[in-house]
């Protein structure tokens, strides 16, 4: 049970990518309006990971019938969630906009993803806590390996949210059943890059698909053989991956 | 692999499992007037009795419950590799409210729901929870058969959980200027969804000698057409999918327990995609008329009632429904009364925000 990865990116707004408010500068100004920060980021990862040109793609996209989705988010509806209890409970109900409720939703970004790019694979939303990116690597690695799509788009992304004080991040990798220059190996024995905590600090339900991108780019750079992912803690459990150059 | 279910256990508004598959062969119904939730503008609601105030993490503590239930009745103690997944369409969102609002402790590991499966099954391997919407119990099943089917896993307990929150009942509110007071699949005169709440886990084992059901496939598919929407292409395929996996033809199945909510979208596109696909052949039952729309609950009390009716040799009618819509013209509803005979297949329906669609296929041992 592997799968090849065929494409990656990484989308940090603190690092000079578009902020949410600014993704149309790469997404182009349809289908934006009413999404929420989280969506905006993780659209805007897919995109570059699937390296499109600037704007909204012109569908159907080759393979998409057979493209799954899997994202990792915790916090993507956090805001949207407080806001809207904030107003029942001011007894202004009303004012909720019609636009909020699909972000209501705990799985809005893998919805719209699936929506905007035309995947009508199966589309999984993971909000497992600290292990969720890397659960999400495994189960778009299953989606193929139990023949549900022949190809997954993995994203991990968090808003900036108060409640765990994350950095906004998006990543993507994108996985194949056609054999790559890396794959994905369930293993967890040790290799020769070990990456666990990130750089970019506290970015929670995005960690592994994070260390999934960053593991790939130092793999194509020729550094090594292999990279061992890892994330968890005690309260949530411990997940696993390896990164491999075939 | 010949996936079986070995024990389940399930808590709805109407009670405990038996007390819940009584109360549906009886007709009974769990609405009542909403609890813990005022301003939201829905004043009705399927819930479970829980005492005042409000405790904090309802759905954590069915879950536990339920987990705890289901591992007693299928899972032997000397089995390895166990995995938990979770379905749930609304997590603990109910205690970011709380917090946001009341300034209550939030401590973020409890929206999700490793702690409350390790409560019952402390040693489990990974507790996963997929949070796909109305459908999410559904994709937890397709998750934890495949997690057999590649050797991941020796069981799986799949599991479903949602209890409500203000911010869900608020856009429930905002569809409709008048929010209804029971939900009625399938009935011309319905007049919306209305929430339940509750919790239900069954055991996935690799073939075993003390099965209660076979699960032969589930299918997952997403419309990719709009956010909160059904679309009849996708849940078709969904429906196809799911015979196909399972080996099957679409005259092998005898009961359907559909999906019904009683909106205006859903119930005419469900019974245009069963009328296209199925016919006039199998029964039709839906449970959320007696247990309201327990969101990422939904897929597996389907699922559960639908292998006792099949045990029991009758299936609960549709609570709520008298005059079937036209688009149900072709389909065998089962109303009024429950209505015995001889179910050995049945196929269960799950759909969701995202256009995120799950049909099982389940059957007698």
């Amino acid at each position: 049970m592997t799968a090849s990865i065929i494409g990656h990116a990484l989308h940090v707004p603190s690092e000079g990518d578009c902020s949410p408010e600014q993704a149309h500068t790469l997404l182009g100004r349809k289908g934006l309006l009413g999404k929420d920060p989280a969506t905006r980021l993780a659209l805007c990862a897919v995109h570059r990971a699937l390296g499109l040109p600037l704007g909204k793609p012109t569908l159907p996209l080759p393979g998409a019938v057979t493209t799954g989705v899997v994202v990792s988010s915790n916090l993507g509806n956090i805001d949207t969630v407080r806001s809207a209890a904030a107003l029942v409970r001011a007894g202004e109900r009303r004012s909720i906009s019609p636009m909020d409720i699909p972000n209501a939703s705990s799985n809005v970004i893998a919805g719209a993803i699936a929506i905007r790019f035309g995947f009508t694979g199966p589309n999984l939303t993971l909000c497992s806590g600290r292990t969720s990116g890397i659960d999400a690597l495994r189960h778009g690695s299953r989606l193929i390996a139990a023949d549900r799509a022949d190809r997954v788009v993995v994203v991990g992304v968090e808003p900036d949210c108060d409640l765990v004080e994350t950095t906004a991040v998006a990543a993507c990798v994108v996985l194949s059943r056609e054999p790559g220059a890396l794959a994905l190996d369930l293993g967890t024995t040790p290799a020769a890059l070990t990456l666990e905590d990130d750089p970019l600090g506290e970015i929670y339900g995005a960690l592994g698909v994070v260390q999934a991108v960053r593991a790939a780019e130092w793999l194509s750079a020729g550094s090594g053989p292999d990279a061992l992912l890892t994330c968890g803690d005690n309260e949530d459990g411990y997940a696993s991956i390896r990164v491999v150059a075939r | 692999m010949r996936i079986v279910v070995t024990g389940y256990d399930m808590v709805t508004g109407l009670g405990d499992l038996r007390s819940t598959t009584a109360g549906l062969f009886a007709g009974r119904t769990a609405l009542g007037p909403l609890r813990f939730h005022d301003k939201t503008g829905v004043t009705h609601g399927y819930q479970i009795p829980d005492e005042d105030p409000e405790p904090s993490l309802r759905a954590s503590r069915w879950l536990t419950r339920c987990v705890a239930g289901a591992a007693a009745a299928g899972l032997p103690p000397d089995v390895r590799r166990v995995h938990v997944v979770v379905g749930t369409g609304l997590r603990e969102l109910r205690a970011v409210e709380r917090w946001a609002v009341d300034g209550a402790a939030l401590d973020p590991a409890d929206l999700h729901f490793g702690r409350a499966v390790r409560r019952a099954l402390p040693t489990v391997e990974g507790v996963h929870t997929v949070a796909n919407a109305c459908s999410a119990s559904g994709h937890a099943l397709a998750v934890g058969a495949d997690m057999l089917v590649t050797g991941e896993a020796d069981a799986v307990v799949v599991a479903g959980a949602d209890a409500m929150t203000d911010s869900m009942l608020a856009m429930i509110a905002r569809i409709s200027d008048d929010p209804t007071t029971a939900l009625r699949p399938f009935d011309r005169d319905r007049t919306g969804v209305l929430l339940g709440e509750g919790a239900a886990a069954v055991v996935l084992r690799p073939d075993a000698p003390d099965a209660r059901a076979h699960l032969l496939s589930t299918s997952l598919t997403c419309d990719a057409f709009h956010e909160t929407g059904p679309h009849l292409p996708g849940i078709v395929n969904a429906m196809r999918d799911a015979h196909t996996r399972a080996g099957i033809t679409a005259e092998d199945i005898d009961l359907v327990v559909a999906h019904g909510t009683g909106t205006a979208l859903n119930d005419p596109t469900e019974a245009a995609a069963l009328t296209q696909v199925l016919g006039d052949r199998p029964s039709v039952t839906a449970l959320k008329g007696a247990l309201g729309h327990t969101s990422g609950a939904a897929a597996l009390m389907n699922l559960i009632v639908a292998i006792e009716s099949m045990h029991a040799g009758r299936v609960p009618a549709v609570a709520g429904l008298i005059n079937s819509i036209p688009e149900a013209a072709g389909l065998r509803l089962v109303r009024g009364e429950p209505e015995a005979g001889r179910f050995e297949l049945a196929q269960v329906n799950a759909f969701g925000f995202g256009g995120v669609n799950a049909v099982s296929v389940v059957g007698l041992p």
